[in-house]
């Protein structure tokens, strides 16, 4: 191995070596570490394992995947969304609110809803009886 | 060999001091307003809120409002949580059987990862709430809407009714920033809420000094309108006295500073 071979692969290396170490470190302090069965908090706080996640051109296809799910208006005269469907729970980071009454912190059959402003709903207890999800590639790694 | 391990060694210390250069100037904290801070804490969920309410005489409540006074509102250190966090609010709620979610609120805060203070806003609905057992449940999760400028700031949720429009604004500094249709909001908007709370491990919301002296964040000119009537009022508090509610108790605080004003805290 030649002198500048050997420098090309140190700047390469050691960095990503580095960066592995950093990891090591986080994931020794029993904080929380995202990887792909926990990816990081989405667009809508959320963090659990993603399902599938695609476009919708209307808003009014929403009912086309979950047949079943309730009224949302909101979606009505939307086009252009981004879907996030969650498979079993979904801890929720940051949700507020006064403390005389219980936030759910932790929901069942989330689905994320990014707008094409950027602007996220997260709706829960979407039932996923009839749900009919796009042929999707796989998401597994 | 031996000079090609050499090399490689001041290789990577180069390399490895211009990467930790990059890693710090990431992770740097941003400049505070003031230097308190608070060690987190033991909450390991949901934390704290405390909070103010006006009585709306069973009148619905079309908007609310709030100063922001330029202080510094702090995370606790510490922990890496993504999930802490602390929060000034204005808020509109109503009931909404056992859940929680009946709510838009507006307000400043900080969190993991965005280190510096922002404007956020979040709005809510749950079938359980009566009006709304035909709609899907929406959990208020807050999203980031702008930076705080670093003055004093009023920040406002308003309905809106014309002929042509119908929704709730959320305005900060007379800045339309956001809002939401009112055909979204199913439950009855009966509550006014200002409320300070810290998640997850982040005893901190104001933070203290190392005399262990509280940081107070207040919110002043709170007031409210009811529908039919443009005029905004307060709420008219007993001033010195405690909050209505606090949860937990210590360490987390909060007092009517005035009939119109909140100060929040947490002691250490």
């Amino acid at each position: 191995m030649n002198s500048r071979k050997l420098q090309g692969y140190a700047f390469l290396i050691i960095p990503l070596v580095l960066l592995a170490a950093c990891a090591r470190i986080g994931a020794g302090t029993g904080e929380p570490v995202p990887t792909a069965a926990s990816p990081s908090p989405d667009p809508c706080g959320a963090i659990g394992t993603v399902q599938a996640a695609f476009d919708l051109p209307h808003g009014m296809d929403f009912w086309d995947v979950f047949p079943n799910a309730g009224l949302a208006p909101e979606l009505g005269g939307q086009s252009g969304l981004h879907l996030i469907v969650y498979q079993g729970p979904v801890e929720l980071t940051n949700v507020s609110g006064i403390p005389d009454v219980a936030r759910e912190t932790t929901v069942n059959d989330a689905v994320c809803v990014v707008m094409p402003n950027g602007d996220a709903n997260l709706y829960y207890d979407i039932p996923r009886a009839g749900m009919k999800l796009p042929d999707l590639p796989s998401l597994s790694p | 060999m031996k000079a090609m391990l050499k090399q490689l060694f001041s290789l990577s210390l180069a390399s490895g001091m211009a990467f930790a250069s990059v890693v710090a100037t990431a992770i740097a904290p941003q400049a505070a307003l003031a230097t308190h801070r608070a060690a987190c804490g033991a909450q390991t969920q949901y934390g704290f809120a405390s909070h103010g309410r006006a009585s709306s005489q069973g009148k619905r409540i079309d908007g609310i409002r709030a100063r922001f006074e330029p202080l510094s509102i702090e995370l606790c250190t510490g922990s890496t949580s993504a999930a802490r966090s602390s929060w000034m609010w204005v808020a509109i709620e109503g009931a909404c059987g056992t859940s929680g979610n009946c709510i838009v609120q507006l307000g400043m805060g900080r969190t993991q990862p965005e280190q510096a203070m922002g404007w956020w806003w979040a709005w809510g609905r749950s079938p359980l709430a009566p009006g709304c057992e035909a709609y899907t449940a929406v959990s208020p999760v807050p999203q980031r809407i702008g930076d705080w400028n670093g003055r004093e700031v009023r920040y406002e949720i308003n309905r809106v009714l014309s002929s042509t429009i119908s929704l709730w604004a959320f305005i900060i500094d007379g800045v339309h920033m956001k809002d939401v249709s009112e055909q979204q909001i199913c439950w009855a908007n009966t509550f006014a809420d200002w409320f300070g709370e810290s998640h997850n491990r982040g005893s901190a919301i104001g933070g203290w000094d190392a005399g262990h002296t509280p940081n107070h964040l207040d919110a002043v000119a709170n007031r409210y309108r009811v529908r039919g009537d443009a005029t905004w009022y307060g709420p008219g508090w007993t001033a010195g006295a405690r909050c209505r509610i606090e949860s937990p108790k210590p360490p987390y605080n909060c007092k009517q500073k005035a009939t119109d004003q909140l100060e929040y805290w947490t002691n250490h």
